[in-house]
Formats: structure tokens, C-alpha cells, sequence
């Protein structure tokens, strides 16, 4: 009886373990504060913006060729805004996810009475409609490494596809 | 050596001693994978040279620990009831997160990484197996 309960109890642990360990399998609860209504993923093609280190850039591209079965493009800062050339068409480049550069500063009070501040710094993301000129609330989930909140983000958008 | 049969080490003795291996074998096989899995997820997340090791050998080394930590449990005998419900377990979690019942995107290769380390376990149990056996004969002397 003891050792069954302690097999349940492992089996448990690992299950925890499981579901709450890799951002490429992690997805966000708080979807229906950020990932538009509208967005369809049929129907539009979606932008996501460039990243600005070439290495993050190549990794989002593999992580999405694996788990992004959807069309999409990359494209700059700019293209996303100014909604020239060929992204002009706002009906079907409607949403782009976009990164924020969040930034805070910390106070730190030490035992001797003394202070100090320390900048601390991470990106979150957010969908910006084209068509209305509007932006979305961030997913709120910001990170010093960009891909531990655009994996989520992606993986997010993937699984309320699916349902 | 003899004063050994006439006067044999005191229950409690025996008992800490039982419990010492059983420590060093949860250490050693649970919460050292589990820790390595870790480990190499988080330096191997802007490495695309390890893409493969951050893919698969997390998730392999949680199905050694996983496995390792049912077997020690259970003293080391392979008790197929529940060796075989982790077997189903690890493929049920696939099964949810491809369906999305549970967070998470689900993988075949997943399934094989499982399945891998899981023979690996069952493979390595009987050296385990004879360790706690040499143990316990060792207290009984």
C-alpha cells in the first residue's frame, strides 16, 4: 500500500515536472488578454518582427519551421508600420507580433542602511492590428531572453488554433 | 571478525545503512538526471550546435528518473504493473499535449527518447539490483 502510494505520488511529481519544464512546450494561460479575437490563421498571414540578434533570429526561425505549421513573415520594425510594398495589403498581413523592450529598476536595501538601484531588462510581445492601428496588450510574460516568452507566445497561438 | 556473529550490528545500524543506499541511489539516478536535464536545457538555449541534446536528452533523462525512482520504490524488482503504467504514462503525456489537454507540443520522437532511457533503466536496474542485494548481505553478516 505504501510503495503504491508513493509510485502515485512520483508519477505525479514527474507529471508537474513534465508539464511546467520546457519553454518549447510551455504556452500561455493569459491568451485572452493579448491574442486578438480575430486573428485567424487561415486568413491572415502573420508578421512577426526581426529580432535584433542574428542568433535569437535563427533560432525563432527553426522553432517556428517545427512547431508553427502556419504562414508567416518576418519583417522590420519599419515594413510592420509603414505598410508599404507588398505588406501593404492589410487585409491579409493584418496582425504582427511585435516585441517591447521592458525596463524597470530595482532598489536594493542593504542590512548597513545603504541603497542602491539596479536596471533590469526584458522583451515581451504583443500583436498590433494594421488594418485599425491598433495595438494589443502585451502577453505580460516579458524575459531577459527574448525566445523564453516568444516560444509560449507561438505554442499559445498554435494550441487556441487548435481548439 | 567472529565477535561479528555473536554480537551482529544492532537493528538500527542495519536500518541506516539500508536507507544511506537507498539515498545514493535516489540521488545518483533521480536527482541527478533530473538536475542534468536541467542543466543542459538552460546552457544550451542559444547553442544551436546542441539543438538535438536540449530536444531530446531533457526529456530523456526525466523518463530515467522517472523510471529509476518507480524501480526504487519498489526496492529494485521490476514490478511490471507499474513499469508498465509509466510506459502508458509517457505516452498518454504525448498524446495530451499533441491534443492540447496539457501544455506542451506533442512528439513521436518524444515517445522514442522515452522509450530509450526507459530500456536504459531496465537495463542498468540489475548492477543497481545487485548493489542493494550486496548491501543487505553485508548487514545481515
Amino acid at each position: 500500500m505504501r510503495n503504491n502510494l508513493l509510485s502515485i505520488g512520483a508519477m505525479l511529481i514527474f507529471f508537474l515536472l513534465a508539464i511546467a519544464s520546457s519553454p518549447s512546450k510551455m504556452t500561455f494561460g493569459n491568451s485572452e488578454k493579448w491574442l486578438p479575437t480575430e486573428f485567424s490563421l487561415n486568413k491572415h498571414i502573420l508578421l512577426i518582427e526581426k529580432f535584433h540578434s542574428e542568433k535569437t533570429q535563427e533560432k525563432a526561425e527553426q522553432f517556428l519551421s517545427d512547431k508553427y505549421p502556419y504562414r508567416y513573415e518576418f519583417a522590420s520594425y519599419n515594413d510592420i508600420y509603414n505598410k508599404s510594398g507588398k505588406l501593404a495589403n492589410t487585409d491579409l498581413y493584418r496582425f504582427a507580433l511585435v516585441s517591447f523592450r521592458d525596463e524597470a529598476t530595482m532598489l536594493i536595501q542593504r542590512n548597513n542602511g545603504t541603497q542602491s538601484t539596479m536596471n533590469v531588462s526584458g522583451t515581451d510581445f504583443g500583436f498590433f492590428d494594421r488594418k485599425k492601428n491598433e495595438a494589443y496588450p502585451k502577453a505580460g510574460k516579458g524575459s531577459s531572453n527574448a525566445l523564453l516568452t516568444f516560444k509560449p507566445i507561438i505554442n499559445t497561438i498554435v494550441k487556441n488554433a487548435a481548439q | 571478525m567472529k565477535r561479528w556473529g555473536i554480537n551482529p550490528l544492532p537493528l538500527n545500524y542495519i536500518a541506516l545503512t539500508m536507507r544511506l543506499s537507498k539515498i545514493i541511489d535516489i540521488l545518483l539516478n533521480v536527482a541527478l538526471p533530473v538536475l542534468t536535464g536541467y542543466l543542459i536545457y538552460l546552457f544550451t538555449e542559444n547553442n544551436n550546435r546542441y539543438e538535438w541534446a536540449r530536444n531530446y536528452l531533457p526529456d530523456g533523462l526525466w523518463a530515467y528518473a522517472l523510471l529509476s525512482s518507480i524501480l526504487i520504490i519498489w526496492n529494485r524488482k521490476i514490478n511490471v504493473y507499474w513499469c508498465s503504467l509509466v510506459f502508458l504514462f509517457a505516452v498518454v503525456i504525448e498524446i495530451f499535449q499533441f491534443y492540447h489537454f496539457i501544455p506542451g507540443t506533442g512528439d513521436i520522437w518524444d515517445i522514442a527518447t522515452y522509450f530509450v532511457f526507459f530500456i536504459i533503466v531496465l537495463l542498468t536496474n540489475k548492477y543497481f539490483l545487485n548493489q542493494t542485494i550486496k548491501q543487505n548481505e553485508k548487514n545481515e553478516k
